[in-house]
């Protein structure tokens, strides 16, 4: 499925990614690569994801709400207490979500535009800060609860991408969550801001085959073949 | 192809070696030999503050493994959280594809801690509903201090750190919540037992309340209840059959009933009751008597019971008696008497009747008018069997007091149980 090229800064042979997605990282020298066509051309540097234990792997298989994606990237987030992995689930007709795996759990989102009256209560908890924790805002008829606040930026990129993340820029993030396991995530940066929302799901309610393996742990008995 | 679960390094202060188990998940690693703080967030084990603790030995040591409910667990982190009233620690488990867990070891046992994906409640609530269990608050919010932490972390634990949490029972489970600045974490606990986490991490048995603590841990079961309920389950069922037995043990036996009229002015007053059989096993009698002793005034029953083959006798005797005043009245004018065990043979049973003119006629004393020279009439009723009310009320005894013991222990479980809550009634914090 992957055509294959030469990388403009080490020349090495590499995949050039899912058709499609404008940027993959090089494996070799971590420079992230903008495609325009089939020419690449460095666009900067992906930094290195450091070694972590996460089961997920780029080519491990998830099912959400009933269709299997593939997980083809992967963005290293950090914020001053912590840090988490994005991994990008690419779906057969193109969709894509995006995996936030962070302690063990893993919270599946897809960008959406909310209304207005939505986008104002949000940026008057953005600029309220830290003392709107706990309060209870409506979208969607849903109760959501602020849960966390935070400024996050990226570290590190593998695998191929459909932006070109603006390295270290901090970004503000606010998570709302609901009762029953949904979560709405506002970000908001120099560029503007985006909105996400989808659910919490524990790593065997996604059905995932494919998964990274341990020395000396056996793999899960959810593990799907 | 697979990784290395682990990532090795020195601990920069004493050089001791680290094993990491949740490599980019953890945040600081605070090193078990000398207490020094290793940050881990740039991927560089950086020091942020050196010391020169004796290493302790713990109750489950970093990189110990477990399997509980059929996952393995490596034991990565260690904290000692005190709230001034006591202490307690919490283990921090970890599975790459199960994620986190807590270990909890209380002053009464232990505890295993799921963090959850969803927000059960808003923790200003003092009930909720939770997966179809009542959640009823026990723990108002309280500080707590984590005055230390050993092993790795997926934040940045500090010595002194203040949490803010609350907790809530129902359905066998509690549900706490920890307010930490700007995050709610909930955790659902279960109770572990101290001989499944010695098994599953081969350490020794550290016990549990009642052998450790002053008071069960919220979710322990009460071993005690479901004594209670099967004995005294087991108790009603032998008691019924016992009933059942006596009753049908009853029939087979013979009834007999006479009236006799006493007559003052004859001696004549023996009558007898016939012959009875008794076949097999010894068996009871039971005499019932009815007479008109007449108005402030007595008489005497005096029953033999012969066996016609030996003549051994049994004797039991009957008063009946009716008197009364102004506004006072004893009326004794019916009678039970049983006798318990009479042993296989033929027997005749024989009443006689005393009545106070026989005393006045022995002392040739004359001018008691008494109730004059009217007959009166008793009535006799034998059964060669019966019910022993006596001895099942002793059975009663014997099989519900264990149950009533069992069962008050339940409810001192119960009440210990609830003197560590807060707002309760009983509250004797």
């Amino acid at each position: 499925m992957q055509s294959e090229a030469n990388c403009p800064n080490c020349g090495a042979v590499i995949g050039t990614g899912v058709p499609g997605l404008p940027v993959v990282v090089c494996g070799f020298c971590n420079s992230l690569l903008g495609k325009a066509g089939d020419a690449l051309s460095k666009v900067g540097e992906a930094g290195r994801v450091p070694f972590d234990v996460s089961p997920l792997q780029i080519g491990t298989r998830l099912t959400v709400d009933g269709v299997r994606g593939e997980i083809v990237g992967r963005e290293r987030w950090a914020y001053e207490d912590g840090f988490w992995n994005e991994w990008l689930l690419q779906f057969p007709d193109g969709a894509s979500r995006w995996v936030a795996e962070e302690s063990g759990l893993y919270m599946i989102m897809e960008e959406f535009e909310g209304e207005p009256e939505e986008i104002a209560v949000l940026e008057r908890i953005d600029m309220a800060d830290r003392s709107n924790m706990g309060e209870r805002v409506r979208f969607d008829n849903t109760l959501y609860t602020v849960s966390d606040m935070k400024t996050v930026r990226c570290v590190a990129v593998e695998g191929s991408l459909p932006h070109e993340i603006g390295a270290d820029q901090p970004r503000k993030s606010i998570d709302f969550r609901t009762s029953d396991k949904r979560a709405i995530t506002w970000q908001k940066d120099e560029e503007g801001h985006s909105l996400w929302r989808g659910a919490y799901y524990l790593l065997e309610d996604l059905s995932p085959s494919n998964l990274r393996r341990f020395d000396h742990w056996d793999k899960p008995g959810f593990e799907t073949s | 192809m697979s990784a290395a679960a682990t990532k090795s390094l020195e601990c920069p202060a004493c050089g001791g070696a680290i094993e990491l188990h949740a490599a980019g998940y953890s945040l600081l690693h605070v090193c078990q030999y000398c207490g020094s703080e290793i940050d881990l967030v740039d991927d560089t084990a950086k020091l942020i503050a050196q010391h020169v603790e004796a290493a302790k030995a713990l109750v489950v040591p970093l990189g110990a493994k477990g399997v509980i409910n059929g996952v393995e667990w490596v034991c990565i982190g260690n904290l000692e959280k005190h709230d001034g009233w006591e202490g307690w620690e919490e283990f921090l488990l970890f599975n790459p594809y199960h994620g986190y867990r807590w270990l909890v070891l209380t002053q009464s046992g232990w505890s295993l801690g799921t963090p959850i994906l969803s927000t059960p409640a808003s923790p200003t609530q003092d009930s909720f509903r939770f997966e179809g269990a009542g959640m009823k608050r026990i723990y108002d919010p309280a500080a707590s201090e984590i005055r230390r932490a050993i092993g790795e972390f997926y934040w940045r634990v500090k010595q002194g750190d203040e949490v803010v949490s609350t907790s809530y029972v129902g359905g066998g489970k509690v549900l706490s919540c920890e307010m930490t600045g700007d995050e709610y974490n909930w955790t659902l606990e279960e109770f572990a037992s101290s001989k499944g986490i010695a098994t599953a991490f081969g350490i020794e048995d550290t016990g549990q309340y009642p052998r450790i603590g002053d008071y069960p841990q919220p979710h322990q079961p009460n071993p005690y209840s479901d004594r209670a309920k099967n004995w005294g389950l087991v108790a009603g069922i032998v008691f019924l059959a016992a009933m059942l037995l006596s009753i049908v043990l009853s029939f087979g036996g013979e009834r007999r009933e006479q009236t006799f009229v006493a007559n003052p002015a004859s001696s004549a007053r023996s009558f007898s009751l016939g012959t009875f059989e008794v076949t097999g096993r010894a068996r009871p009698f039971t005499i019932k008597a009815r007479g008109e002793p007449g108005d402030n005034n007595w008489m005497y029953l005096e029953y033999t019971l012969t066996n016609t083959a030996t003549d051994e006798e049994i004797i039991a005797s009957q008063p009946i008696e009716y008197y009364y005043g102004r506004d006072w009245k004893e009326d004794d004018r019916s009678g039970t008497i049983k006798i318990a065990s009479v042993p296989a043979g033929r027997y005749e049973l024989v009443a006689e009747i005393a009545l106070p003119e026989d005393e006045v006629r022995a002392n040739s004393s004359r001018g008691w008018g008494g109730a004059g020279g009217t007959g009166r009439p008793v009535t006799v009723e034998v059964y060669s069997n019966g019910v022993f009310y006596s001895n099942l009320f002793l059975l009663f005894l014997a099989l519900f007091a264990p149950v009533l013991w069992i069962a008050l222990r339940a409810a001192n479980f119960e009440s210990a149980r609830a003197s560590n809550y807060d707002g309760e009634e009983d509250d004797d914090d």
